[in-house]
């Protein structure tokens, strides 16, 4: 276990200070990574994509020997345990959301509140599994607004979280 | 009986007993005399001079010797009320009926069977009665129907004609039965009123399965009033309106000759003896029908539908998920439809706020606030906040023919200090040495300060150091020494009687019954005032169950 995490932060990105990071992790622009979260990338490395938001008590686990790709504008809120192999675009697991290991997720998924996914499989673009029997269904139509609503959330974050965190830099 | 579930018992038992304590309401007592002693009017009336002690009218203890409730004897009663009919001859007839009422009701709760025995949590207190009141003993009034997702108080009158179901714009999801939220296509149009209307700009989304009403067809114009947008489709279905023409029908058939005014006329209640006569047998009408009862033939304006789900569509499903579940069936009464694709967002079922009358005395015990918004009570008479609620604070394992030491501990909701006698109940089967160590002791009032000083042990001023176990902020323990008499589940009738001070409510007085050569209390002219503190006794039987005791070691 590495006690130095090997960061690399893009411009424009923002890793507060008081998380819990191991191993090597790359950080894209426009990604924001709260205080208070974990990510171990163990393993092997894990490489965030453009935009993504992880925040408080979020477990993002890498401990297989390939790297873990996460895409874009993925959110992963409050308390979810990201311990998978690959991550699209547009996620979002809300909170508590669990998605097991070795599970591959496309785009547009939702992963519900407390909700989880099996081990080892590949959820298929736009998945949501909901309820509290892990129900899923596909969605079609488009989620109204959500693309923008993500992009303020962005903004204000970058502009909140460092008027009361330090920021780490790259190492 | 309270049992575990063999899930949560440890691997390889069955399921485990519990302990519990349970409170018998009167309602359980059989026969039919004692429903008779129990009519307020005789028994108020009979005891006139137990205005000193306003005393549980089915429970007496005997006040006239002790002013303080030491336990006598339930069998002394009678000559307790034979010494009472040296003052007053005329009541000594009614005074006996008590006592065997009395002893009827004694007998009936004196057993360990915890049917007809209730948690307290579950049970009301009338204190005009001064009775536990069981739910079967109170009956519910509706006081008003809300809408749970806008909390709008929708009128009674108008609850009817929306078929109970919210007519503003609340809906619920066909996939999931979650909140659907109206949303626009056009992501500024909160910021912008009154910009370009894109027709079909607003539809529903569901949060939680991310359903679209786009997926329907279902969009609307304006972001309010939904249920008015979609009143037009709702009411071409072509089975509305061929109930619609149905009723018209047989309304005229149906007329309300005694129609109490204000009251709205269902059709149930508009049918007549005659009408329903003839509809059964035709035109032979007996002699009680007039001619024009007989009901014409009716044929249906629109024949009926062949099932329009492709039968080779549903014979060729493989994945469940094409098909509607037995939920979503049942949401949607009208077609009831296989396929979720022709699921619709119903309109959300309202839901009622309930009020509890006492049914002897028909004094309302609960009754909750009008608006749908407050969660409080206007009046909130549960037996949690005026009985002593009775816990198991220590048990140690039972075996049989082994004294086994149990703490039970009383809590005193009350603002005035209380006093709890014991006794224990020796109707039941099997019949368990029982030893109460404190038969009559007094627990502190509820102070709301004391509920921040965790952990205090407080003792009344002035009180006698009783032998109790423990004391605290309002609460006492006593100790039980108990010894099973036959393996299985322990469970003990105990007979707890419970004074308090009350305030003397005004209904409770009858002037007319006082006699005038007994004086009520130590005021000597003047008439007691309306706010008065009076001692009230409640006796109850109550049922506790220590668990399981387990055979000697032979």
């Amino acid at each position: 276990m590495m006690s130095r995490p090997k960061l690399t932060i893009s411009t424009r990105a923002l890793v507060c200070q008081d998380n819990d990071l191991r191993g090597e992790i790359y950080v894209g622009t426009g990604t924001v990574l709260h205080p208070q979260c974990r990510v171990w990338a163990t393993g092997g490395p894990i490489m965030f994509g453009s935009g993504n938001i992880v925040e408080e008590n979020a477990v993002i686990i890498n401990r297989g020997p390939e790297a873990l790709f996460i895409g874009d504008n993925n959110v992963f809120e409050v308390g979810s345990v990201m311990e998978g192999v690959k991550v699209g675009n547009m996620n979002t697991l809300e909170v508590k959301g669990h998605v097991k290991p070795g599970t591959w997720l496309g785009d547009e998924c939702v992963i519900g509140t407390v909700c989880s996914t099996n081990e080892n499989e590949i959820l298929p673009d736009r998945t949501v599994i909901y309820g509290t029997r892990d129900e899923r269904r596909i969605f079609t139509g488009s989620r109204v607004g959500q693309a923008e609503v993500h992009k303020r959330h962005l903004e204000y974050l970058m502009q909140m979280l460092p008027k009361f965190n330090h920021s780490r830099m790259s190492s | 009986m309270a049992t575990m579930l063999a899930l949560n018992a440890p691997p390889g038992q069955g399921p485990v007993i519990q302990p519990f304590v349970h409170y018998r309401c009167l309602c359980s007592s059989p026969g039919p005399s004692a429903t008779a002693s129990r009519t307020p009017s005789t028994t108020r009336t009979a005891t006139p001079t137990r205005t000193t002690n306003k005393d549980d009218k089915d429970m007496d203890i005997d006040p006239t010797t002790t002013p303080t409730t030491d336990i006598t004897p339930l069998q002394d009663l009678v000559p307790a009320a034979a010494a009472l009919t040296l003052h007053q001859h005329h009541h000594h007839s009614l005074e006996h009926e008590q006592s065997k009422a009395h002893a009827e009701v004694y007998d009936s709760g004196n057993n360990s069977n915890p049917h007809g025995s209730h948690s307290l949590s579950r049970l009301y207190f009338c204190d005009s009665c001064d009775e536990i009141r069981c739910p079967k003993c109170t009956q519910d009034e509706i006081v008003c129907y809300y809408c749970p997702n806008c909390l709008f108080d929708v009128p009674t009158a108008s609850v009817k004609s929306d078929k109970h179901k919210c007519s503003r714009n609340c809906f619920e999801c066909p996939i999931c039965q979650s909140t659907l939220s109206v949303v626009s296509e056009d992501p500024d149009a909160g910021m912008f009123a009154g910009g370009q209307a894109i027709p079909g700009q607003y539809h529903l989304t569901c949060n939680m399965c991310q359903w679209n009403s786009q997926e329907i067809g279902m969009t609307f114009e304006k972001p309010t009033g939904l249920a008015v947008q979609l009143q037009k489709t709702e009411d071409a279905l072509p089975d509305v309106k061929e109930f619609d023409r149905l009723k018209d029908h047989l309304e005229k058939y149906f007329r309300v000759h005694n129609l109490k005014p204000g009251l709205p006329s269902s059709l149930l209640t508009s049918i007549q003896p005659g009408s329903l006569h003839s509809l059964r047998y035709g035109s032979s009408s007996s002699h009680k029908t007039q001619p024009s009862d007989d009901i014409s033939p009716y044929t249906p304006a629109v024949q009926v539908m062949e099932d329009t789900e492709n039968l080779e569509k549903l014979m060729s499903i493989t994945n469940l998920s094409e098909t509607t579940t037995m939920k979503q069936r049942l949401r949607q009464l009208q077609n009831q439809t296989y396929s979720t694709q022709r699921l619709h967002p119903q309109r959300i079922h309202l839901r009622i706020k309930k009020s509890r009358r006492c049914r002897s005395c028909r004094h309302i015990l609960v009754k909750p606030e009008q608006k749908a918004q407050a969660t409080g009570f206007k009046i909130n008479l549960i037996a949690l906040s005026q009985l002593p609620n009775i816990t198991i604070a220590g048990l140690q394992p039972m075996i049989v023919q082994t004294v086994s030491r149990v703490i039970l501990r009383f809590t005193n909701p009350r603002h005035e200090e209380a006093r709890v006698s014991l006794r224990y109940g020796d109707g039941a089967i099997p019949n368990h040495g029982v030893v109460i160590h404190s038969p009559s002791f007094t627990v502190s009032p509820f102070n709301e300060v004391w509920e921040y000083e965790v952990g205090t042990m407080v003792t009344a001023p002035g009180s006698v150091q009783e032998d109790v176990y423990e004391r605290t902020a309002n609460s006492t323990s006593i100790a039980l020494d108990i010894t099973p008499a036959a393996a299985g589940e322990v469970k003990i009738p105990l007979l707890v009687t419970f004074t308090f001070k009350a305030h003397k409510l005004q209904s409770d007085t009858e002037p007319s019954a006082l006699p005038t050569q007994l004086v009520v209390s130590g005021s000597k002219d003047h008439p007691a005032p309306e706010i008065e503190l009076i001692d009230k006794t409640v006796a109850f039987w109550t049922v506790i169950g220590f668990g399981e005791a387990l055979p000697t070691f032979s």
